[in-house]
């Protein structure tokens, strides 16, 4: 048996030896953060050794001393018959992402791709020898529908099932139209009450959100997300771009996605709105460029490698059963197209549900988040560029920062004894903070002249507040700020905000500043020249935005210019579903951005040195940064 | 000769437009712009790498003592060549192939420029040839790569390989991902998880000039 320590509690295992602890704790559905795909490089799988006897994986056995002994759980298995280790919270990875399906979009014009014909048609005479197929045309343009018909073989054997039993009620045509032909997805005898859905997926890195809707009216009828399985075996997009360059990585990575993400989502959907796999007839995903090609089994080993070009921009639509998604087998699979490798039909779907084309003057649209993508529009132009920020706001990477889910630190305001206030997601005792909390969090320590502006602590102000406390590892040690007392949290243990977390913060803000005043500067306009500024992405949404001001991550623009549309590329996706003009709008949107690709402009190595300071470096009219103190 | 405080804290602090001044006043001068260079710039970039290096200084501060040290050397760099100024050693730097990440490059050869060395950059995206010629042509010591991605890393093993046959020559790997253990795994001679920890490994393996 293998005790595991949780962070609330324990767990016994059934446990055989010479397995790998990585392996024995995904099985018992503990699973921890393998993102480097057990490589043995990165730290996400870390456990602690408490009691028994464990190996390495190339069978030397581990020895330790009385202390328990940290090592990476994908290179360790057990070799005695029970055991102890204890199971940080960072090293688990979490299975129930934060629901993030919420957006807004521009006024939707319901007028779906999915079109429903009932009809009788009389019975031929010898008179009048029509086919099947030819009944049903007759039947439609008595409709005035006369776009030609697809038919497949297997939808006129239920074609001709329906007319040859044909009660008095008629029969049911559901079918997928495109501007110029109909492609039938089911045909069924219009006693039996069917319902039409519709499925929306935003696929994310990280997160994946879906949505089921009624093709009826357009209403939402279930929501949820999940995250994206993917990232047991690598977290980021570039340890996924490694990862599927072969063949059975990619094939990994594809059945990660739809089978047990997606269509993981898609049960529990149809579990809530108590409808089954048959009664959807269209899927609409919008990702990220990697992740869309991922989930149609495309390669992208060219996404990373330069010129960054992927297999194709604009998908061609597919069957759920080709695609592998629990739908009408017929149900067509539109993948939204996408502009570049690091441009996604995310950012397409984003600019197409806030509408930002037709805004007058200039609008910098910009995705807070890993990828950190930005979009000038000015008079009908878009010049976009990726900024590569990291996942800090996600609250990775960060001593103590979560996902924003439940129990996390969402807001926190400091006077001059230190915290204020602080808001925990859902109430109850704090288990970490996420990212919109350390944005609070740098830019209140900066006013209250706790923090200089690169980054670093007044430790004389902490130590007389009590609020100074030492981090980090023995040959590493680290200044950190007492944000809330093990007294106070989930865990008992203090939560911290390091000196190296404010630097990582100080990173990522700097690169998205810095990527949006090279496109200003590259469009020739600069920030008094901006009209509306888009926020987009679920980060956004927490975001304090007097907060992110003050740290430097967005400019000082008078309030009403922001906007914050939520979700897009969920919205672009459920768009997709619901307007039948929005997929030719989709594609002739993704055609219009100029990419700029930073690494190509000297200015924006520059712009982020200067952006690294709080809130950035301007005019260096800035103060001396507090003097560094060795740890002692 | 004693050192200039107020140009030493002005590198230190990164004010950029304050060490333009104070270089530039002694270039007006005809003063030794040299030995600001030498009595006081480097050694202030040295403790910014150091206290980097004991983790009291963190990226940002780095980068911008970095920026302003490069902005009084561009002054300075004329004087340099014509004075005929004798380097300590000579190496070569560059991201390796499919990585264009050259941020941290850029400061590990200013480190490496404040500790007396002649550093040959190559840029970004460089292949195995392209460090091979600036050994046989130019004469480097030792070969820096740095990569920032996890998928380019891997392109360190072929470098490595690439400098099989000059055991004289080190490879020293760094950037983020990289890790001590991975430079072992491979076989580089050298690794260093900043910059100042650069300048040490070079100070190790390449053996100073007389
Ligand atoms: C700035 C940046 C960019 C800029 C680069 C501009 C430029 N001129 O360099 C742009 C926007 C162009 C860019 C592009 C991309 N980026 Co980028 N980028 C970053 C960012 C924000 C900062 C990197 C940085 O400069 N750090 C500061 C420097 C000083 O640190 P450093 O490089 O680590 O160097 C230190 C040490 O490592 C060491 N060192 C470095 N080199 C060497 C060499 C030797 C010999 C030694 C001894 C030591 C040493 O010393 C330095 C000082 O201490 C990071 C995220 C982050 N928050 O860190 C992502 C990041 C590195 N990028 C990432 C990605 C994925 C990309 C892209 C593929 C995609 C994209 N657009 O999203 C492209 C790829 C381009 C390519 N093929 O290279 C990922 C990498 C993930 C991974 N696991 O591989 C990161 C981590 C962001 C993320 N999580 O998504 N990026």
């Amino acid at each position: 048996m293998l005790r595991v320590v949780l962070g609330d509690g324990e767990r016994l295992l059934e446990a055989e030896p010479d397995r790998k602890l990585t392996g024995l704790l995904r099985r018992e559905g503990l699973p921890l953060n393998t993102r480097c795909g057990e490589r043995g490089v990165c730290r996400g799988c870390e456990v602690e050794l408490v009691e028994g006897e464990f190996r390495w994986l190339d069978g030397d056995p581990i020895r330790r001393g009385s202390e328990p002994l940290v090592v990476r759980g994908c290179q360790t298995a057990m070799a005695s018959a029970n055991g102890t280790i204890r199971a940080p919270h960072r090293s688990l990875l979490e299975s129930e992402a934060q629901i993030d399906e919420d957006f807004v979009t521009h006024e939707p014009h319901f007028s779906p791709a999915v079109r429903r014909f009932r009809f009788h048609s009389p019975l031929p005479g010898l008179d009048n020898p029509l086919t099947h197929k030819a009944r049903c045309r007759v039947a439609l343009a008595a409709q005035g529908e006369t776009r030609p018909i697809a038919w497949t073989v297997s939808a006129l054997a239920e074609l001709g099932q329906a007319l040859d039993h044909q009660p008095a009620e008629g029969v049911v045509l559901d079918c997928h139209a495109e501007e110029d032909r109909l492609h039938p997805i089911r045909v069924f005898p219009a006693v039996e009450e069917k319902s039409r859905l519709g499925l929306a997926v935003d696929a994310g890195t990280t997160t994946v959100a879906a949505l089921l809707v009624d093709l009826a009216d357009g209403r939402i009828l279930a929501r949820a997300s999940r995250y994206n399985q993917q990232i047991r075996r690598a977290d980021d997009i570039a340890s996924r771009i490694g990862r599927a360059a072969t063949q059975a990585g990619l094939e990994e990575l594809r059945t990660l996605l739809v089978e047990e993400t997606i269509a993981s989502l898609v049960r529990r959907l149809l579990n809530e709105a108590e409808a089954t796999p048959e009664d959807i007839l269209s899927v609409a995903i919008a990702g990220n460029t990697v992740i869309e090609h991922l989930a149609l089994g495309l390669p992208v080993e060219s996404i990373g490698r330069i010129p960054f070009t992927p297999v194709v921009r604009d998908f061609p639509s597919l069957t759920a059963a080709e695609a592998g998604i629990p739908a009408h087998p017929r149900a067509t699979v539109q993948v939204l197209p996408c502009v570049a490798g690091y441009i996604g039909g995310d950012i397409v779907a984003d600019l197409y549900a806030s509408g930002v084309l037709k805004y007058p003057g200039v609008s910098i649209l910009i995705d807070i988040g890993t990828n950190g993508e930005i979009v000038l529009a000015r008079e009908g132009e878009l010049l976009v560029c990726a900024t590569a920020a990291g996942p800090a706001f996600e609250g990775a990477g960060i001593r103590h920062g979560v996902r924003a889910a439940p129990g996390a630190i969402e807001h926190v305001r400091l006077g001059r004894d230190g915290v204020t206030s602080r808001l925990v997601i859902g109430g109850g005792k704090p288990s970490g903070l996420c990212g919109s909390a350390i944005v609070d969090f740098v830019s209140e320590a900066f006013r209250e002249g706790f923090l200089g502006p690169l980054g670093r602590l007044d430790l004389e102000r902490l130590r007389s507040a009590g609020l100074y406390r030492k981090a980090g590892s023995a040959h590493r040690p680290l200044h950190a700020f007492l944000l809330a007392d093990g007294e106070d949290t989930a865990s008992g243990e203090d939560i911290l905000v390091t000196e190296y977390d404010v630097a990582e913060v100080l990173k990522a803000k700097a690169a998205i500043q810095a990527g949006m005043r090279t496109l200003l500067r590259q469009a020739g306009t600069g920030w008094d020249k901006v009209d509306h500024l888009i926020l987009a992405g679920g980060f956004a949404r927490h975001l304090d935005i007097e907060s992110a001001i003050a740290l430097g991550l967005l400019p000082d623009l008078p309030r009403n210019r922001f906007r914050v549309v939520g979700n897009g590329s969920l919205a672009g996706a459920y768009l997709t579903l619901t307007e039948a003009e929005a997929l030719p709008s989709l594609r002739a949107l993704s055609r219009i951005p100029r990419v700029l690709e930073l690494n190509t402009v000297p200015e924006f190595e520059d712009e982020f040195v200067e952006c690294l300071a709080i809130p950035h470096l301007d005019g260096e009219d800035w103060l001396l940064s507090t003097e560094g103190e060795p740890v002692s | 000769m004693a050192r200039n405080e107020e140009l030493y804290n002005a590198v230190a602090a990164g004010k950029r437009r304050d060490v333009q001044r104070i270089v530039q006043e002694c270039l007006d001068r005809e003063g030794d712009a040299l030995e600001l260079l030498n009595e006081s710039m480097i050694p202030a970039m040295q403790e910014v790498g150091e206290k980097f290096s004991r983790g009291e200084a963190f990226i940002p501060e780095m980068l911008v003592a970095a920026r302003a040290m490069q902005a009084g050397v561009n002054l300075i760099e004329p004087i340099l060549v014509k004075s005929g100024h004798k380097a300590t050693g000579k190496v070569c730097i560059g991201a390796v192939k499919g990585d264009l990440h050259d941020i941290g490059k850029n400061l590990v050869a200013i480190m490496l420029r404040s500790a007396g060395y002649e550093v040959i950059d190559l840029g970004t995206d460089c292949d195995v040839d392209k460090f091979r010629e600036a050994v046989e042509k130019q004469g480097a010591q030792a070969v820096l790569a740095s990569a920032l991605l996890s998928t380019t890393m891997s392109y360190m093993e072929k470098l490595v390989e690439g400098f099989r046959d000059r055991p004289d020559i080190p490879v020293i790997i760094g950037g983020a991902p990289v890790t001590e253990e991975f430079a072992e795994q491979i076989g580089a001679a050298g690794y260093g998880k900043d910059a100042g920890a650069a300048v040490h490994a070079v100070r190790r393996l390449v053996p100073a000039s007389a």
